[in-house]
């Protein structure tokens, strides 16, 4: 390496050629090693759309608030409705537990819980899908939210 | 099949034949491969880092190139995959590398230099150093700018960013690399 003094260089300057170098014959057999990886990987003819990390990322975020947002309404709801509940009186609250309980068997709640969860996955996906096929941009979206 | 005789156009229409999908491929690769190469190459500055990088690209072509549609031209798309590739592959780097962000930049450019295939001067290797100071997306704007040379409008379709924030981006890149040439 050269050694050179540059007190306040400019950039514009500084030499932009002759940095690196590829080893001798690259670009010649590069095309052959490409193709002989690619012969065997499957080709994905669905309708794919390469979606830019930093797009994606946001996208992401946008679909968790608005996914955030359904799963507070939903739990503000729930929470009303717990609050009318306990206006019953106690012997009302008895009967009802036992209702359920007898109803419900573990297997069934463990079940549905589960479900739920499949589900919440599934949207945020479909969220997802939706706002990349509408081309909805997640600036504008954010800024809603 | 020479890479030279061929339109994209005419490449996208053969690839869809199952026949001469590979012919086609390799004019396609053979087209680009230096132009990315190069794109690649100026980011991460190692060649072994490149040749990794590159060969992912084409695979990410080959699985895709069916599902191109004319949004943009095929070159537009090519340098998209190869700079969101680079993007990770440097997210992961740094990710893994664990060490402080002094130590990062010291490893990326004396790996280069000690590979054998980085021939630059001293200030050429300072200016790759305080590059690789810049924020991720603000290095690839530098170097998209000031070494290929790329007009604005073509790196707001690559990048997908409107050209006044490219404009500035550049703008405060070059600021950032001048101070760090005169302190260092």
């Amino acid at each position: 390496m050269k050694n050179q003094n540059h007190p306040n260089i400019k950039i514009d300057k500084i030499p932009k050629e002759g940095m690196f170098k590829v080893p001798d014959g690259y670009f010649e057999n590069l095309s052959d090693r490409i193709l002989t990886k690619v012969k065997t990987l499957p080709i994905e003819a669905s309708k794919v759309r390469i979606i830019p990390y930093s797009r994606r990322r946001l996208l992401r975020i946008a679909a968790t608030i608005a996914g955030f947002i359904i799963l507070s309404f939903a739990g503000y709801q729930i929470f009303q409705k717990t609050q009318k509940n306990d206006l019953l009186s106690q012997a009302d609250a008895y009967d009802v537990a036992d209702y359920y309980v007898s109803e419900f068997d573990e297997r069934t709640l463990m079940i549905s819980a589960l479900e739920s969860e499949q589900e919440a996955k599934m949207e945020s996906e479909a969220m997802i899908n939706f706002l990349v096929d509408e081309g909805i941009e997640e600036e504008t979206l954010l800024q809603a939210l | 099949m020479g890479s030279g005789e061929y339109t994209d156009e005419e490449l996208l229409i053969l690839f869809r034949d199952e026949k001469q999908r590979e012919a086609a491929f390799s004019v396609l690769v053979n087209k680009y491969q230096e132009q990315l190469y190069w794109h690649i190459r100026k980011i991460v500055l190692s060649h072994m880092d490149t040749d990794d990088i590159l060969q992912n690209v084409f695979i990410k072509v080959w699985k895709n190139l069916l599902n191109f549609r004319n949004d943009s031209s095929l070159y537009t798309w090519l340098y998209r995959i190869a700079t969101n590739e680079t993007i990770s592959f440097i997210k992961k780097q740094k990710k893994n590398q664990m060490v402080s962000y002094d130590d990062y930049i010291n490893s990326v450019a004396n790996n280069a230099v000690t590979e054998g295939y980085f021939t630059g001067t001293e200030i050429q290797n300072k200016l790759q150093k305080a590059i690789l100071t810049l924020p991720d997306k603000q290095r690839i704007i530098f170097q998209m700018k000031y070494f290929e040379e790329l007009k604005y409008d073509e790196m707001s379709k690559i990048l997908r960013t409107s050209v006044g924030a490219l404009k500035a981006s550049y703008h405060h890149a070059v600021k950032k690399i001048q101070i760090f040439l005169k302190n260092n």
